[in-house]
């Protein structure tokens, strides 16, 4: 039971030190993520004093601990006839819902932006509440027209994103198992690359005077600003088609239709496309939902698009920025909306863990 | 998993189909021997859009931030990037990439965590699900607008501390400044991590915990010896993904501050505008720099990963 002096100070010293060095890990970092760049040497040299005092302080706790311990059980009799008292307390500490108060201040954070933009975007005109913004948005032509542009560039973007990934997947699935990694690599290109890297790129690559000249002509460009897109859209598409190709039996559905006497095509179109639908349109909904607000491609491709009307309404006006935020997020949720509602609709049974 | 494949492709092989094409087995490429023409079609467009558009720019930008106007090999550019202004816009963006991906990543978990394993109503946890595909998604411009209605300088929750009593722009806080990106940025940071840790969760088995308490196991040291450890590898993936999607991300900054905040992708877009530095060979240098730390911290991951994995077997 009792144990000696060195070992209370060793169990003591491995303890603090631990506490210790993961407080310098949060001291270090928190000291390093909020200052500037020129503030770093200064902030170092506070670095180096707090592990100073934190390990003066574990020196002098271990040496102490001993004594501490002694103390402790010295006056054990007094805090066994103390104990009765707080420990309700602490029952009470941990019957707190826990899970209930992280959810409700989550939940906080993430309603009060919302509602503090709707009562803004209400309040167009002095004293009263009023849809005014939202019909000064809506009667705007120029809404009317980079809303519908960025609708039709998001359809074309599910369209040629369709045709490229869903052969893609199915081949690698059925014949081409090698090329996985260098597919799965690929699709994973536009999260590690950032966007605006790559339209700085394609503005170098397709300008006039070299050899697939697209930032030449209007049309060109739309088609780049498309093609963007679907790079965005690439891990999303991707990921979706081949969860759908998972769920049925891409092997005895193409054997079947083989047998049958389809061809390549056929099969591709008749047979596979229509039992991976679901996943399939789960993938555009979400590519839609990142293409139709997006800012920085359109507007460096100088596109008139949803995005940069947004960005220039934001510069310009004081209400009507609250009411488009409102608009996005609506749409946002209805096409997050769609793909839970397909979700139910996708094949349950079947289902391969592979 | 490409075992299963690999038994379907052989399967395959042996079936007598009509199509066999008249030549047969043409195949330029050794490490698909045996595949027809038509197969091999359709991966063509992919790969083809793959070095197009991802490759080839990335590579572009790449060579181009080691030439001068001239074409010839220059370090000048890359010496560029360490001026003051430029040093200052890539530090505020790793902070507030790191800032946000890290409490987003603490965050996140703890929401997972609670709405997961904390026994709260089931329409809680899909509701929760829902809302963090639509909140992860709500980045960009609409996210902007968002939090300057609420804590910018007229926002709600601004005029309604004021009238409480506390100036909170006084009191030093602003919108256009580290903490005021760093939670904006949360918005859409935390929703993600829950979207993709929420799975990971779920993998920790019921039986691990039944198991930890037959033992004599805390919750604590459930969580300390099994449950972490687990999520572990996850955890930092997800780290990594949060940086490079913090980092990259252009709208929420420019809408919220304009040229106010040095960010790098501000500097990197004004500069594709030409409103400022006019310098094409520096602006490759910048994409560069943005393109080694971001792979950087995907570098970690994937190191880590595949140590997890190993284990994991």
């Amino acid at each position: 039971m009792t144990r000696s002096p060195t070992a209370i100070m060793a169990s003591t010293f491995r303890l603090t030190l631990g506490l210790a060095v993961a407080l310098l890990v949060v001291d270090a970092l928190f000291r390093l993520l909020t200052s500037n760049l020129d503030a770093i040497p200064g902030q170092l040299s506070a670095l180096l004093w707090d592990i100073a005092y934190v390990g003066i302080a574990a020196v002098a706790l271990s040496i102490l601990s001993p004594l501490l311990t002694a103390a402790w059980q010295a006056l054990q009799p007094t805090a066994q006839s103390l104990w009765a008292a707080p420990l309700p307390i602490r029952r009470g500490f941990s019957r707190i819902p826990w899970p209930w108060v992280v959810f409700l201040i989550g939940a906080a954070y993430f309603i009060i932006p919302l509602a503090a933009t709707v009562d803004f975007s209400l309040k167009i005109r002095r004293g009263t509440y009023s849809l005014d913004a939202y019909t000064s948005v809506f009667s705007d032509p120029r809404f009317q027209a980079t809303f519908t542009y960025s609708l039709l560039v998001g359809l074309a973007t599910i369209v040629v994103g369709i045709l490229i990934v869903v052969p893609a997947a199915y081949i690698v699935r059925l014949r081409l198992p090698g090329l996985r990694p260098f597919i799965e690599f690929v699709t994973l290109l536009p999260l590690i690359i950032p966007a605006i890297v790559l339209v700085f790129g394609y503005i170098r690559l397709f300008n006039t005077s070299s050899v697939l000249p697209l930032t030449g002509s209007a049309i060109g460009t739309n088609l780049l600003l498309i093609l963007a897109y679907v790079a965005l859209a690439l891990p999303y598409m991707y990921r979706a088609v081949d969860t759908g190709l998972r769920t049925i039996d891409v092997g005895t559905l193409t054997e079947a239709a083989t047998i049958l006497g389809a061809n390549q095509f056929t099969i591709l179109a008749r047979v596979i496309f229509p039992n991976i639908i679901v996943a399939v349109l789960s993938g555009a909904f979400l590519s839609l939902a990142i293409v139709i607000g997006e800012f920085t491609i359109a507007s460096l491709l100088n596109r008139p698009a949803f995005g940069p009307y947004m960005q220039n309404i934001g510069a310009n006006r004081a209400y009507e920025p609250a009411a488009l935020s409102i608009i996005s997020f609506v749409f946002t949720w209805l096409a997050m909306g769609m793909i839970q509602l397909l979700a139910r609709f996708a094949p349950k049974t079947s289902a391969r863990t592979d | 998993m490409s075992n299963n494949d690999a038994n379907t492709a052989s399967l395959m092989a042996r079936v007598p189909g009509p199509v066999q094409p008249g030549p047969g087995r043409f195949s330029p490429l050794g490490f698909i021997a045996g595949i027809r023409p038509t197969e091999l079609l359709a991966v063509v467009p992919f790969i083809l859009f793959a070095v197009l558009f991802l490759i080839a720019p990335t590579f572009y930008v790449v060579v181009s931030a080691f030439l001068d106007r001239a074409g010839n090999f220059t370090l000048a550019n890359i010496a560029g990037l360490f001026s003051e202004q430029i040093r200052a816009s890539f530090w505020i963006s790793i902070r507030v990439s790191a800032t946000s991906a890290i409490l987003g990543a603490i965050l996140g978990l703890l929401i997972a965590l609670a709405i997961l394993r904390g026994r709260l109503p089931s329409w809680i946890r899909s509701t929760v699900m829902t809302f963090s595909g639509v909140a992860s998604n709500f980045a960009g411009i609409p996210l902007a607008f968002a939090f300057l209605a609420t804590v910018g300088r007229l926002g709600l929750i601004t005029v309604l501390l004021k009238f409480l009593g506390l100036d909170i722009y006084r009191g030093g806080f602003n919108l256009l400044s580290f903490w005021g990106l760093t939670l904006t940025y949360l918005y859409f940071q935390i929703p993600l991590m829950i979207l993709i840790i929420a799975p990971a969760i779920d993998g920790l088995k019921k039986e691990w915990s039944e198991a930890a308490s037959t033992l004599g196991a805390s919750t604590w040291q459930f969580w300390r010896y099994v449950g972490l450890p687990v999520l572990w590898p996850n955890l930092l993936g997800t780290l990594s993904l949060l940086f490079a999607n913090a980092f990259g991300a252009v709208a929420t900054a420019y809408a919220l501050t304009g040229m106010s905040i040095n960010m790098v992708t501000i500097q990197l877009y004004a500069q594709i505008r030409g409103d400022a530095l006019g310098d094409p060979g520096l602006g490759a240098a910048l994409a560069l720099g943005m393109i080694v730390i971001t792979a950087f911290a995907n570098v970690i991951y994937l190191v880590v990963r595949a140590r997890a994995e190993r284990w994991l077997k």
